[in-house]
């Protein structure tokens, strides 16, 4: 009977041992399966988290200016000992473009970093040094860089395109389990877009008026008294306070060439290849000046030799090294602009608004304004950013604005009340429907008066067009493969 | 007498032919008991393991084409509007190139050729530029092509594209495709041993070309 005993033990044990290895066996395969489901998980998420960072900053660039973000600089926290390429390399140049090294961003746990081995000063960062986490492991880092746009410097943007590389990473969570032989490592996913800044409204004026030429808008004159001042040099540190206060800080060279800026009180233009160009509207406006009122237009650049400060601008447009800069001769163009503008506009007037005592937007947090049809600002009241006017715009009273006013569409502005007036550069043109989709140019019309007074501002005029969206030229997910070796 | 050689001398007697026919009887009848959970176990486990592979495989080539997919009529330089090339042509029946600028050729750093590398630069002569899928419905198989050649990336599945416009309607105009709808049911090559049915996974995704995704500011 002992000998039964020992067979029934045999027999338990052996099929406990089958039953263990079987169970071990599906124990292991589901874990497999376990991890190659959170890699494939987690590396979505390392895309979906690159993605977000993207847009947040392709969103947070419409403020900022492309050559002072360049400019700026970051410190950034450096954990490993990684190779880089050569400097000025090729390698180099797709090297500096991701935010942090991939090394570092597939290893380091940045929730716990450890200690970091230096710290880098790295140009363009958009995000902290140590990223924005996104929670639950998630975290993205972007940095814009420039292209090579010909002047040397990639500090410097001249031609409004920027790259922009969001790296997101997702950390595998705890409890989860990797096919790294148990090493936890990061998700890694990097969006690389090339951005363009429209600057096809960069004005060289205070005032600048397209057409054949140009009526009154009130009276029977484009000008009436003298008490207005129509300045076109710089003033690059003026503020919307100074202009309400009254107070004229110029400069002749804003930047600094040690020449006059190429900038005028008024500029004239219309495309008129073979033709007379903005000199028929150039000479209306000058024989509407009286003497007295040619000396209050002021600038660097006249085609009367000083005062007034007014020029045919057609051929500064035209040989603009701003590629963007012709956009302008093209009413189709500029249509589409005014028309992709209004949809991301932050505060929309319907035609026939009196928005007199209301403000609309300020220094510190400058906005869209679209106006689809006629529009009056005044009172005391002030605004800043970019204002658009289909219609025919009033400008009465103490109204302050301080940006870039279009006035297009019915091309018609009339600033005959106005007793402050405008910081950074006023854009005028009677735009005509042609049915088919496409737009030309008509006569526009305007009337200044008042205690008006126009000082140009360069930079005013960037913070305008600056708070448009960037125009995207090309989106793609870079894989190693992508980039050059080094 | 001692009882324990009593007890020997009982034992040594043998078993009966009873005894044995029933000990016999009963070891079959744990013996097939056994085996049968073993079998069954054993089946189990390879049917999970086929619906393990055929998963993997599915999301690999999900993950993929879709990667494509998104990029799908990149063109920074206007090589494919100057040239009426769209993001996606249809070939065939699930058999589609996919067309994007995005990458270049720049000079290698080592001395290996490089195939690919760098910013787009207005041609499709790169690889991951001009790519195509194909699905194979006879051999159930999904073929990818992004420059080397046709390699097959999965199998034993069915795979089906659909192509939306911008209001989310079906289009078999490549000009009008704005979103692409994957579809990818995955099966397992043997049958489950309970069920004897073929067991299989689906996998569906909707895909938005980047390209051609609404914002007002693109190109």
């Amino acid at each position: 009977m002992k000998d039964e005993s020992g067979a029934a033990l045999l027999i338990v044990t052996i099929v406990s041992v089958l039953l263990a290895l079987l169970g071990m066996s599906m124990i292991f395969d589901s874990m497999t399966e376990f991890s190659m489901s959170n890699e494939l998980e987690n590396q979505k998420k390392a895309r979906v988290n690159a993605e977000a960072g993207y847009s947040a900053q392709k969103d947070a660039l419409r403020v900022g200016n492309l050559t002072a973000l360049l400019q700026s600089t970051t410190l950034v926290p450096r954990y490993m000992n990684y190779p880089v390429p050569t400097p000025g390399t090729t390698a180099d140049d797709y090297f500096q473009r991701t935010p942090i090294a991939p090394l570092e961003a597939m290893n380091i746990d940045f929730e716990n970093p450890p200690t970091r081995m230096a710290t880098l000063t790295v140009n363009g960062f958009l995000t902290p040094g140590d990223g924005v986490s996104l929670g639950d492991g998630g975290r993205y880092w972007a940095k814009i860089s420039d292209n090579d746009d010909g002047d040397g410097d990639l500090t410097s943007d001249v031609d409004g395109i920027v790259y922009l590389r969001a790296l997101g990473i997702q950390r595998i969570g705890a409890g989860q389990m990797t096919t790294y032989g148990g090493t936890v490592k990061n998700s890694v996913g990097i969006i690389e877009g090339v951005l363009k800044r429209d600057k096809t409204l960069e004005l060289n004026s205070s005032f600048t008026i397209y057409g054949p030429d140009a009526l009154p808008s009130s009276g029977t004159n484009l000008f009436a008294g003298a008490a207005f001042e129509i300045d076109g040099y710089d003033h690059p540190t003026m503020t919307l306070a100074d202009l309400v206060a009254g107070d004229d800080v110029h400069t002749t060279d804003a930047d600094g060439d040690g020449f006059p800026d190429d900038t005028a009180g008024i500029d004239a233009i219309f495309d008129d290849p073979g033709g007379a160009d903005g000199e028929t509207l150039r000479n209306t406006i000058n024989d509407d000046l009286t003497v007295g009122q040619a000396n209050n237009v002021l600038g660097n650049q006249s085609d009367y030799g000083g005062t007034p400060s007014l020029r045919d601008g057609t051929d500064v447009v035209r040989n603009d090294p701003n590629p963007d800069a012709r956009n302008l001769f093209d009413a189709t163009y500029l249509m589409g602009f005014i028309s992709k503008t209004s949809a991301v506009a932050d505060l929309k007037l319907p035609d026939g608004t009196n928005y007199a005592g209301n403000n609309i937007g300020s220094d510190a947090a400058p906005q869209i304004t679209y106006c689809a049809g006629d529009c009056r600002l005044g009172g005391s009241a002030s605004g800043a950013g970019i204002l658009i006017v289909r219609g025919r715009l009033r400008f009465q009273a103490a109204f302050a604005y301080h940006g870039l006013i279009l006035v297009v569409g019915e091309g018609d502005f009339d600033m005959s009340g106005s007793n402050v007036g405008i910081l950074g550069g006023l854009f005028v043109a009677r735009t005509i429907d042609n049915g088919d989709g496409t737009w030309s140019y008509g006569t526009p019309s305007f009337t200044v008066a008042g205690n008006s007074n126009f000082y140009f501002q360069a930079t005013g005029v960037g913070m305008g067009f600056g708070l448009l969206p960037l125009k995207r030229l090309t989106w793609r997910e870079v894989f190693p493969a992508l980039d050059p070796p080094y | 007498m001692n009882p324990s050689r009593a007890f020997f001398n009982t034992c040594s007697r043998g078993f009966t032919l009873a005894e044995i026919v029933i000990a016999n009887a009963v070891l079959v009848v744990a013996a097939g008991a056994i085996f049968s959970v073993f079998y069954q176990s054993q089946h189990s486990l390879k049917s999970q393991q086929d619906i393990l592979e055929v998963t993997q495989q599915a999301r690999a080539a999900m993950l993929q084409v879709s990667s494509y997919l998104r990029q799908a009529g990149n063109d920074p330089e206007g090589y494919l509007r100057d040239n009426n090339i769209p993001p996606i042509e249809l070939l065939g029946t699930n058999y589609i190139r996919i067309n994007s600028d995005i990458t270049g050729a720049v000079p290698a750093a080592s001395a290996e050729p490089l195939d690919a590398a760098g910013n787009p630069d207005g041609t499709l002569d790169n690889l991951y530029e001009r790519v195509e899928v194909r699905y194979d419905a006879s051999q159930e198989c999904l073929h990818l092509d992004i420059g080397y050649g046709e390699d097959v990336v999965a199998e034993n599945l069915s795979f089906d594209f659909t192509f939306l416009d911008i209001n989310g309607n079906v289009t078999a105009n490549e000009d009008d495709i704005v979103r692409v709808h994957i579809e990818v049911v995955a099966e397992t090559e043997d049958l489950h041993p309970l069920t004897e049915e073929v067991q299989s996974i689906t996998l569906q995704s909707e895909v938005m070309l980047r390209s051609r995704s609404f914002d007002v500011f693109a190109n």
